[in-house]
């Protein structure tokens, strides 16, 4: 029983990373309709930005957020409004094709730029939060990953205020709702989607830093982490941020279960049946709301 | 004008130094070409640029030695095919080192991904393709021209275990193991293996499990193996596998008596630099290790001379190359021709046993292909992690005379 609860614990704990990361997928998708395929390439951009801090500057990965953040909410703003903005603007549909696809070459890119510069190599750190561990009842939880769960539950809590209690939130939520409305209401949709793009690429900093403490760093780091996060948003409700989140946790915590009991490849069969199973029986996920 | 007037007076030099010496130009024209396939540029470069540094140096050695006897004293050149670490790009420099540069024998490829498809060329265009690559698989295509003098897999994988018992006994033995394999082709077969040899040295092996060697988290895993509480864990893992399992193996208090690992994550250097001490006492098995010039001394000497002239002693795989260039040399020395069918068939007679033969840089008892081009004979030697650095244990026919075996792994708590 105890195995059961210790492989419980630690999956819901990973869980909380990739809901961090399906949060930032949501955002963009909640407000442009797009699914951001360059969201993994974004996420292992700050985590090389959190390693090379570390090696070469000595900052410790949880303070790198005060750099990642900034410099990240700007590369986002930059793509959204060189790349993805013109695009948007030419196309018709709600759920433009041509800006998938440019998020996807985005992706191939920055992958490649990252293999040029920094090699196939894995990198690791060591720092003094990697190995440790506090016990309760039995269950031993990995210091690292808690703090990864803290991370998620606050940049919730963050994202809920901001969307609730500020206008520039408020306008973001409204141009996901209806992007003419918004716009005949007086909301710059365009630069919402810059607020919204930027605003997803700097969670992925948060992401990167608790992450880089425990994880590993390459360039196709991030890809590896896609899927399941494709798989969690679906899972919880494609736009919905609480769904994100639960969605993440829920995914988490099959992976640790089905791993003890099966094993982990077989969890990747239990999680991709489900992600078809989902699609096919409801469509809008467990927290969506069905979108005419 | 200047240039004019240099070319002709080199001209003029050449061929009355020619004349002087009395060598009929047509013979000297000629030479042995050898081409080596390997990553010179791309993410693995850094393992390609040492296995050319190991050719070069070999090759001046034999040129500056007089080159190949039987053959009047000609010189061997060495031509680069760069695959950067392509399987694609692999098979198209083995065909342009082949139909261009018509070399007469191949060294490759590194990657066995890259040596499988481009070895495959060379027996087309019947020329001899000696393997750097440890997939069992490349000479087991009932090929004629594709020969491998070092251990595969398969070799690798029953040296460990061998070595793992044999070291071991001296400290109370192992009843039980664990193995966990990453799930690709290379992970499943290797665990297979494994299990065999572990099984037929009787080990009971409670469970082998292939994981998905991007996962994220393996605690379920490391849970599972917990529960069985194996004397031995056995991991065959790339490098972000290797870390994430050996740290969480030390989060969740899995403390086997022995931690062996049967790949390369647990033997580079971004391992040791992420783990820290948890690496004190995994054990390896490995080609080549510069302490086996301990026990041999012509390849002290030989890797003196390598760090030396290059700064860094000899690699697992760069010690590879240089064994091939020297089976070829032999085999020229005996073919007394160039043709390619000549040179195969010595290069398929080969039976060294001298252990102070350059071939035997990697030493076995002996060096001879059997019907399928692989050397029978061929083994691997067994490290240990110690300090950040690795010991040679077994076998103790090149074992570090002063190196102590660190057991049980981390000091376990048992």
């Amino acid at each position: 029983m105890r195995s059961f609860w210790q492989a419980t614990v630690s999956g819901l704990l990973i869980g909380g990373i990739y809901a961090l990361i399906a949060l930032g997928l949501n955002i963009v998708f909640g407000t442009m309709r797009v699914v951001n395929f360059a969201q993994g390439a974004l996420l292992m951009i700050g985590m090389f930005m959190a390693y090379w801090l570390w090696e070469l500057g000595g900052l410790h990965p949880y303070l790198s957020p005060f750099i990642t953040i900034p410099a990240l909410f700007g590369l986002g703003y930059l793509i959204q409004r060189t790349l993805v903005s013109p695009l948007l603007a030419r196309e018709r549909a709600r759920e433009p094709m041509s800006v998938l696809l440019v998020t996807l070459g985005l992706a191939l890119v920055l992958e490649n730029v990252a293999l040029l510069f920094f090699s196939a190599d894995f990198k690791a750190i060591h720092t003094d939060v990697s190995l440790a561990t506090v016990k309760a009842g039995g269950i031993i939880i990995s210091v690292p990953r808690l703090i990864g769960m803290g991370a998620m539950i606050l940049s919730c809590l963050a994202l809920y205020l901001f969307f609730t209690r500020t206008d520039l939130g408020r306008a973001v939520r409204a141009t996901g709702q209806d992007r003419e409305v918004a716009r005949l209401m007086g909301i710059n949709d365009a630069r919402i989607y810059g607020v919204a793009y930027a605003l997803s690429t700097a969670l992925m900093g948060i992401a990167a830093a608790v992450l880089v403490p425990f994880f590993y760093v390459h360039p196709g780091v991030g890809t590896s982490f896609l899927l399941k996060v494709f798989v969690i948003v679906v899972l919880g409700g494609i736009g919905s941020m609480p769904g994100a989140a639960l969605g993440g946790l829920l995914v988490g915590m099959i992976e640790g279960i089905v791993g003890l009991y099966v094993q982990a490849s077989a969890a990747q069969i239990v999680l991709f049946g489900a992600f078809i199973a989902i699609l096919l029986v409801r469509p809008a996920g467990l927290l969506g709301v069905e979108r005419r | 004008m200047h240039c004019h007037r240099f070319i002709h007076g080199l001209v003029t030099l050449i061929v009355s130094v020619a004349i002087l010496a009395g060598v009929a130009p047509v013979r000297a024209a000629e030479e042995i070409r050898i081409g080596v396939v390997s990553p010179l540029t791309g993410p693995t470069a850094k393992f390609g640029q040492a296995q050319k540094n190991a050719l070069t140096m070999a090759a001046d050695d034999v040129n500056g030695a007089g080159g190949i006897k039987s053959l009047g004293g000609t010189k061997i050149k060495l031509v680069f095919g760069d695959t950067r670490g392509e399987a694609d790009i692999g098979v198209t420099e083995t065909e342009r080192l082949i139909t261009r540069e018509k070399v007469h024998a191949l060294i490759g490829a590194f990657q066995s991904g890259v040596g499988f498809p481009s070895s495959a060329v060379a027996e087309r265009h019947l020329v001899p393709w000696l393997t750097f690559g440890t997939f069992d698989k490349i000479t087991e295509r009932g090929f004629k021209y594709v020969f491998r003098a070092h251990a595969n897999d398969t070799m690798k994988a029953r040296t460990l275990i061998e070595g793992l018992v044999a070291l071991s006994k001296r400290a109370g033995g192992i009843k039980s193991a664990v193995i966990m394999a990453e799930n690709t082709e290379w992970g499943k077969s290797v665990s297979d293996k494994q299990r065999n040899f572990l099984e037929k040295a009787g080990v009971k092996v409670h469970f082998v499990e292939n994981y998905p060697f991007a996962a994220p988290d393996l605690t379920s895993l490391i849970v599972k193996a917990k529960g069985t509480s194996p004397d031995l864990i056995v991991a065959d893992s790339y490098l972000g596998d290797a870390l994430l399992i050996t740290r969480q193996m030390h989060e969740q208090e899995l403390r086997p008596v022995a931690y062996a690992a049967g790949g390369g994550g647990h033997v580079q250097p971004d391992f040791l630099k992420g783990v820290g001490k948890l690496s004190e006492g995994i054990i390896a098995a490995t080609m080549w290790d510069a302490a086996i010039g301990k026990k041999v001394p012509w390849i002290a000497k030989e890797n003196d001379r390598h760090v030396a002239k290059f700064g860094a002693p000899f690699t697992e795989d760069s010690a590879g190359f240089y064994q091939a260039f020297y089976v070829i040399v032999d085999a020229l020395e005996r073919s007394k021709t160039l043709g390619t069918k000549e040179l195969r068939d010595a290069i398929a007679a080969t039976n060294i046993t001298d252990v102070n033969h350059r071939a035997m840089l990697l030493p076995y008892t002996q060096l001879k292909f059997d019907e399928t081009g692989q050397n029978p004979f061929a083994t691997a030697v067994v490290v240990q992690i110690q300090g950040g650095k690795f010991r040679l244990l077994f076998p103790d026919s090149v074992a570090e005379p002063d190196a102590k075996l660190v057991w049980p792994y981390l000091g376990a708590g048992r």
